[in-house]
């Protein structure tokens, strides 16, 4: 193999349309070169290697135009993002119009901030590099308001809102100077973006759609009322209904969901009458514990500070048991001594009952004065304990070593236990 | 991104040029060259010290020609190489504008030097 045929192979290193535009002329020189040197030497082929290795990365990235299309990329990114956006405002617009204040403002706020980063992304692939870091300066500005007025929003949205303004705002003013460290923040931005949300979502799905049922009640009779709820999905947000089995349904607002607490607003889902001043659990703020078994559980303050439980149990789970591994993990003696002693418990149906928890021979066991029944406490990890032989965990509330009281859910509704010694 | 060449830009937005493309606009200024011509004169000028491979050469040429630096001259052989069609170059005014800016740039820079008693003075 002669040396203008290795070095026409090496030219495959470059870009083709550069090959095309210049491999001729680069091969003449080539030729040249080898009339005026000698090939057999090392140096003249290192030389030509390293003319290879400096030059051909460089006109690949410039061939790939790096900056222009991720900018063009991000354009389309927001211009999706944004349509949800306009999408979801013009969904919650429709499902609050009967509610005036903050919260309308917020969601128009909220669809204002989504037009303007609408505007943007179109403007950016119009290259109308001015109108789009106006339209995005006054997205940012619209959506900090927003948020100002609206504290409860999603994760996803705040980031839509927030960092991809600011970052299509950087590439915007770094690509004047053509560098790739824009392409890199616009890049960076939308991963970051994206590996946030990600997460957000799946804990979001991680609430199964369709229709749950739970109970509600005062807190000496937290089962008295059983209820169902539909929960719904649209455009990015959580809808659910409360239809308790007699009286007015309830529509579930500014619901937040975060890590294991689901916190929301409960309001009355049928408009009022004027001058009609709403009753019941209208305005009541809950905040509900995912337990171990896949339900919540938790307490609603009522605007006149009354407090109720409610507990919300999935689709396809008629009781906890349902989702529960037994298991019979080991437990320290600082474990076993911080759980021993008598609870008052009030029973689903408001029944009362005392279980004294008590040590055997090293092991746990508790004792119901109701059932007049002896079993082992089998520790599922966490605080949860399966009542030997019961289709039910109850989860102990510990503070400062000791456990002051526990909560389960059975199938026929919640248990209370508080420590009475 | 590449520079409008509808509107002519300030030659002092090239500056600093990267020595390989001040050494081809170099080269060009004398007139019309073919790329080898350009990397033998590169490599004179320079006594040795900036040898210019086939990609290194093109690839600047290629950016010079975007950014309406350099244009080309058509194609002929060389006598002197061989019978071979090869393509020339030649400096724009801009180009010629860069050229210049570049090199009173780095005049000024030798000027400062020598002030500050750097180029000039032998050591003792």
């Amino acid at each position: 193999m002669n040396a203008e045929r290795i070095y026409r192979m090496l030219l495959r290193a470059y870009p083709p349309a550069f090959r095309a535009e210049y491999g001729r002329e680069m091969v003449l020189v080539f030729r040249d070169q080898c009339r005026d040197s000698d090939v057999r030497t090392l140096g003249f082929w290192m030389r030509v290697f390293w003319d290879i290795v400096r030059s051909a990365p460089t006109l690949r990235t410039e061939a790939t135009r790096t900056v222009e299309v991720t900018m063009k990329l991000a354009a389309i990114l927001t211009v999706l993002l944004a349509a949800l956006g306009i999408f979801g405002a013009v969904n919650d617009w429709s499902a609050a119009s009967q509610h005036a204040g903050r919260y309308v403002l917020a969601i128009v706020m909220g669809g204002a901030a989504s037009l303007l980063l609408l505007g943007a992304g179109v403007a950016i692939l119009l290259q109308k590099r001015q109108a789009a870091r106006l339209t995005l300066v006054a997205s940012l500005l619209c959506f900090i308001a927003t948020r100002l007025v609206f504290p409860w929003m999603g994760l996803f949205l705040q980031l839509v809102g927030s960092v991809l303004p600011v970052g299509l705002l950087i590439a915007l003013y770094w690509s004047r100077k053509s560098s790739t460290l824009g392409a890199a923040s616009i890049a960076l931005v939308v991963l970051s973006s994206l590996g946030l949300a990600v997460p957000q979502l799946c804990r979001a799905q991680a609430l199964p759609l369709g229709r749950w049922t739970g109970w509600a009640g005062p807190m000496d009779r937290p089962s008295a009322y059983p209820i169902t709820l539909d929960v719904t999905r649209a455009s990015d947000s959580l809808q659910i209904m409360l239809h308790p089995a007699d009286g007015d349904d309830y529509r579930l607002d500014a619901i937040r969901l975060r890590d294991d607490t689901l916190g929301f607003t409960l309001h009355l889902a049928r408009a009022l009458p004027p001058g009609d001043v709403p009753g019941g659990a209208h305005g009541a703020s809950c905040t509900l514990l995912r337990q171990r078994a896949g339900y919540y559980t938790g307490l609603c303050t009522g605007p006149d500070g009354m407090r109720s439980d409610l507990s919300m149990v999935p689709p396809g789970s008629t009781h906890a048991a349902d989702t529960v591994t037994v298991k019979d993990l080991p437990l320290t003696a600082a474990q076993r001594e911080s759980l021993i002693g008598s609870y008052s418990v009030i029973l689903p149906m408001g029944g009362q009952d005392v279980l004294r928890v008590f040590k055997e021979n090293g092991i746990l066991k508790a004792h119901s004065s109701h059932e007049n029944r002896t079993g082992r406490l089998l520790y599922q990890g966490d605080g949860a304990f399966r009542p030997e032989g019961s289709d039910f965990v109850i989860t102990f509330v510990i503070e400062a070593g000791r456990a002051t009281s526990f909560q389960g859910l059975r199938e026929d509704g919640v248990i209370k236990g508080t420590r009475t010694q | 991104m590449s520079r409008n060449p509808q509107k002519q830009p300030f030659p002092e937005s090239f500056l600093p040029l990267p020595p390989p493309t001040f050494h081809i606009l170099l080269a060009l200024a004398d007139g019309e060259l073919h790329g080898y011509a350009i990397m033998k004169g590169v490599t004179a000028r320079s006594e040795g010290t900036v040898r210019l491979g086939p990609g290194t050469l093109y690839g600047a040429l290629k950016r010079l020609l975007e950014d309406g630096l350099v244009e080309e001259a058509g194609e002929r052989a060389d006598p002197k190489q061989s019978n071979e069609r090869r393509r020339y170059y030649r400096l724009t005014s801009l180009g010629r504008s860069v050229a210049r800016a570049e090199a009173e740039r780095l005049d000024a820079l030798v000027r400062a030097a020598r002030r500050k008693k750097l180029l000039g003075v032998r050591p003792a």
